[in-house]
């Protein structure tokens, strides 16, 4: 049961940013929605079905060319990785610090991984790689990502109310 | 006991029923099955709504009366040649009427929405509700309700296309140029909305204002599709070549629908 709620929620989070977020201007066409979102289920709420969230997204990005980098699953899960670990071993998950310093080592390792695969393109076609651009998408993503997930953490219960409602994850008595 | 059946069972019974319509949609032909897409649709609307609202107010609030009056003055000149391409267009369907004109364009059109877009700062791909089963292959040229090109097919699914806009740094389209000697260039895309012709000989008279149309050089690529217009030329006297920026007409961020050309063969 709580599969098809996931996967019906990801489907609606994956065309809310796809669709709608994607075709706003910039910035706010860089918001990182599906990305933020699982990390801070896999940091502060231990959903471990975000990862497979994360891998979903970027299968959808791969398979429509929507990503910045050709395997965009590879960064994703990269960072996802790194979420998971962080979450599991060093940061707390009622911290909002925690939060954040997971999020940051998460979002690092995913634009390290994007950088990698940039460097193997501009090893071969120097003309596709806009390096300002990407410098500044990079810096735009970054902010963004750290409001949505702060906003996620400041909106904790009412998010939970909401994930235990629907039966996604068990009610605190 | 009946009520933790009812609790699960039936938002079980939904949920696969969900999963099997998501699944389906991707490849089904028909087009009662095809509900992602025609929800990403209404996200896409509302975006893109509120995408242009936001150019428009920006816009408004930079541009200089000089701006104003060049803009205007530029209107007036349209307005005037718009009305007499109506005669020409006019005068053209009478005489092909009196030679029993036979259509021998070798494309039809197939029209279909955008579903999805990548980031609009670095590249634009943008994905379309039709693919495959619609008979759309890969480099067919993707243009506006008003002719004007957009960009070819870079992928497909059975039910879905990606476009690459022109704009696109791995985008490349052999054009010519509405000049004297009607110049034939490659237009790479530069990403920053525009898009840049190379290596065009010096002894070539290319001038701002001057507008650009597909040459017809790709076998996928009718000829003289309207590109955009070029705005500055770059080059120096000691330089065997010259380039020239062209802006493309439309803008691929603020596009809902489009034509997809489609060979007559291949269908």
């Amino acid at each position: 049961m709580k599969w098809f709620l996931g996967i019906g929620l990801w489907f609606l989070l994956v065309v809310f940013e796809l669709s709608f977020l994607r075709s706003l201007p910039f910035p706010w066409c860089a918001l990182p929605c599906v990305f933020a979102v699982s990390v801070y289920l896999l940091q502060h709420h231990r959903i471990l079905q975000a990862i497979g969230w994360i891998g979903g997204y970027g299968v959808v990005l791969d398979v429509f060319h929507l990503g910045l980098v050709p395997f965009e699953t590879l960064p994703l899960l990269a960072g996802t990785a790194v979420a998971w670990f962080g979450s599991r071993w060093f940061f707390s998950y009622r911290s909002y610090y925690g939060l954040l310093a997971n999020a940051f080592c998460a979002f690092g390792t995913l634009w390290v991984v994007r950088a990698g695969e940039w460097m193997i393109i501009w090893f071969f076609h120097p003309e596709y790689v806009q390096g300002s651009v990407l410098f500044s998408l990079f810096f735009v993503q970054a902010i963004l990502f750290f409001f949505l997930i702060s906003l996620l953490f400041f909106s904790a219960k009412k998010i939970r109310r909401f994930l235990s409602l629907i039966f996604f994850i068990p009610k605190i008595s | 006991m009946r009520l933790p059946q009812m609790r699960y069972g039936l938002p079980l019974i939904f949920g696969v029923f969900f999963l099997l319509l998501l699944g389906g949609s991707f490849f089904a032909p028909w087009p009662w099955a095809r509900w992602p897409e025609k929800t990403q649709h209404l996200f896409v609307e509302a975006g893109t709504w509120i995408f242009q609202r936001t150019q428009w107010w920006s816009r408004a609030s930079t541009i200089t009366p000089e701006e104003l009056a060049a803009l205007e003055a530029q209107r007036d000149a349209y307005a005037v040649g718009y009305a007499q391409g109506l005669l020409l267009e006019e005068e053209n369907a009478q005489l092909r009427e009196l030679l029993n004109f036979l259509d021998r364009q070798p494309y039809e059109y197939v029209t279909a929405s955008v579903i999805s877009r990548s980031i609009a700062s670095s590249s634009t791909t943008f994905v379309i509700d039709r693919g495959s089963v619609d008979g759309f292959y890969k480099g067919a040229p993707v243009i506006t309700g008003q002719g004007v090109f957009v960009g070819k097919i870079i992928s497909i699914t059975p039910t879905t296309a990606t476009v690459s806009p022109l704009t696109n740094t791995t985008s490349a389209t052999a054009v010519s140029l509405l000049n004297e000697t009607r110049t034939m260039g490659i237009a790479q895309g530069e990403g920053n909305q525009v898009v840049m012709i190379h290596y065009i000989p010096q002894n070539e008279q290319v001038d701002p204002q001057d507008m650009v149309v597909t040459s017809g050089l790709e076998t996928s690529v009718p000829s003289g599709l309207f590109v955009g217009i070029i705005t500055q030329v770059n080059g120096e006297t000691s330089s065997p070549f010259q380039e020239a920026i062209v802006e493309p007409w439309v803008d691929a961020r603020t596009i809902r629908f489009v034509s997809v050309l489609l060979l007559k063969e291949n269908l």
